[in-house]
């Protein structure tokens, strides 16, 4: 477990990413509405959403096999 | 601040977990009945199921109360209005929880949202101008952000990895009550009482959640976390960037919010405009959103102690994908409510998933 000031600060970055997000959701449905016709918008940001999970995926894989902490260490 | 203070490595076991914690059970039983044997957990879990109530309670009702005064527009400049300053405070909450401790930064919060929301209320009850409506409904959305990061980091240091994806499953599962919840508490508040019942409602509730969390570990006290109070801003940002993963976990926390975002407004979209229906409508397949969080958050648990999390994130991620794609294409309830249920249900996995790794 890391330090309590370490996972405050990175919560309180993801904090500040989810709410800059979830702005940029609400912004973005009126600008896709008008290449994408009733609820499309969905597609678009799901393909987004493809995107940054491509990117992410590999990275958090090769951290976990660093950090072998996360695993079942209690675990009988 | 000292940033001499001593730390722990993430790959690290925390000292003394059996003997604090009991001895190990198997999987997911196992871990939630040690983490419910630390202390403090309960109480954080009633703190944090208190606050996302209020929390997505307020956004409804304040949104609702936005679109009666002045349609979509007013109620989308209002959203904007309280998002805004939330991403700055957010921005700030590690620095003042690193200077005045976690605990302060949690109950000042949680007092300014008390105040706040029972500002709104005796606005709204006494039809006051825009300003004065909207100005506390703006404070409350930025005290919110100090939240959630203080609680996270006032879990018991003694919590061992497995304990830590389990307590997190469980806030999952009380992420999608509170998508049920908060929405149907201002739903039957605006049915039984006027205008203003929900947010009093909102108001005594998170005045009672304020409340419980002062009686969480002080820091220093037995169960409390450690080196809270010695940990400089900047040496907390070196060492989360030192810290593998870290960055795509918030990259994976931030797509998913974006979807979220996107799906508070195309809810009424697609009811509306896409499948001819009521505004009622809008409210069950929000409804649905939030069952699927709930069995996003119960499914976590199947999870707990797995050697890595990033499969699951890979396999929430594309159940996101998929389901989005669908709520965008779908012309018909019976596979656009579906749909809502598969994103909800992925969003908690990627939420749950990517806060553990956090």
């Amino acid at each position: 477990m890391a330090p309590a000031g370490q996972v405050c600060h990175a919560f309180a970055l993801a904090e500040a990413a989810e709410m800059s997000m979830l702005l940029a959701g609400v912004a973005v449905v009126p600008l896709l509405a008008r290449v994408l016709s009733g609820a499309g918008s969905a597609v678009g940001v799901g393909a987004a959403l493809a995107v940054v999970l491509a990117l992410a995926t590999p990275r958090l894989a090769a951290a976990e096999r660093l950090r072998p902490g996360l695993g079942p260490r209690a675990g009988p | 601040m000292d940033d001499r203070a001593p730390t722990r490595s993430l790959a690290e076991p925390p000292p003394d977990v059996t003997d604090a914690l009991g001895p190990p059970g198997p999987g997911a039983a196992g871990a939630l009945g040690r983490a419910r044997r630390a202390p403090a957990v309960l109480r954080l879990c009633l703190v944090y199921v208190g606050f996302r109530l209020v929390e997505l309670g307020t956004w409804v009702a304040v949104t609702i109360h936005a679109h009666r005064q002045g349609g979509v527009d007013e109620a989308g400049a209002v959203m904007v209005a309280e998002l805004v300053p939330a991403v700055v405070v957010a921005a700030l909450v590690g620095r003042a929880a690193a200077r005045c401790g976690t605990r302060t930064v949690l109950v000042a919060g949680l007092a300014t949202q008390a105040a706040a929301v029972t500002a709104l209320a005796v606005a709204v009850t006494a039809s006051g101008p825009w300003w004065a409506v909207y100005g506390p409904a703006v404070v409350a959305s930025a005290a919110m952000v100090t939240t959630r990061p203080t609680l996270m980091a006032s879990f018991p240091p003694t919590l061992g990895a497995a304990e830590i994806t389990a307590v997190h499953s469980v806030l999952g599962w009380l992420d999608g009550l509170a998508l049920l919840g908060g929405p149907a508490l201002v739903a039957v508040a605006l049915a039984a009482g006027g205008a203003a019942s929900p947010f009093t409602a909102l108001a005594l509730l998170i005045g009672a959640t304020a409340l419980a969390s002062r009686g969480l570990p002080a820091p220093g006290s037995a169960g409390a976390p450690v080196a809270t109070e010695h940990l400089g801003f900047a040496s907390a940002t070196r060492a989360l960037a030192g810290l593998g993963g870290a960055g795509a976990a918030l990259a994976v926390l931030a797509g998913q919010a974006l979807l979220v975002g996107t799906l508070d407004l195309l809810v009424v979209v697609a009811a509306v405009d896409v499948l001819g229906g009521s505004p009622a409508l809008a409210g069950w397949l929000s409804a649905a959103f939030g069952l699927g969080a709930l069995l996003g958050g119960v499914g976590g648990l199947l999870f707990v102690g797995r050697e890595q999390l990033w499969p699951v994130v890979a396999g929430a991620g594309a159940t996101a994908v998929a389901s989005s794609a669908l709520v965008g294409t779908s012309e018909a309830l019976w596979l656009t409510a579906p749909a809502f249920m598969g994103c909800g249900l992925a969003v908690t996995l990627l939420v749950v998933t990517s806060r553990s790794i956090l």
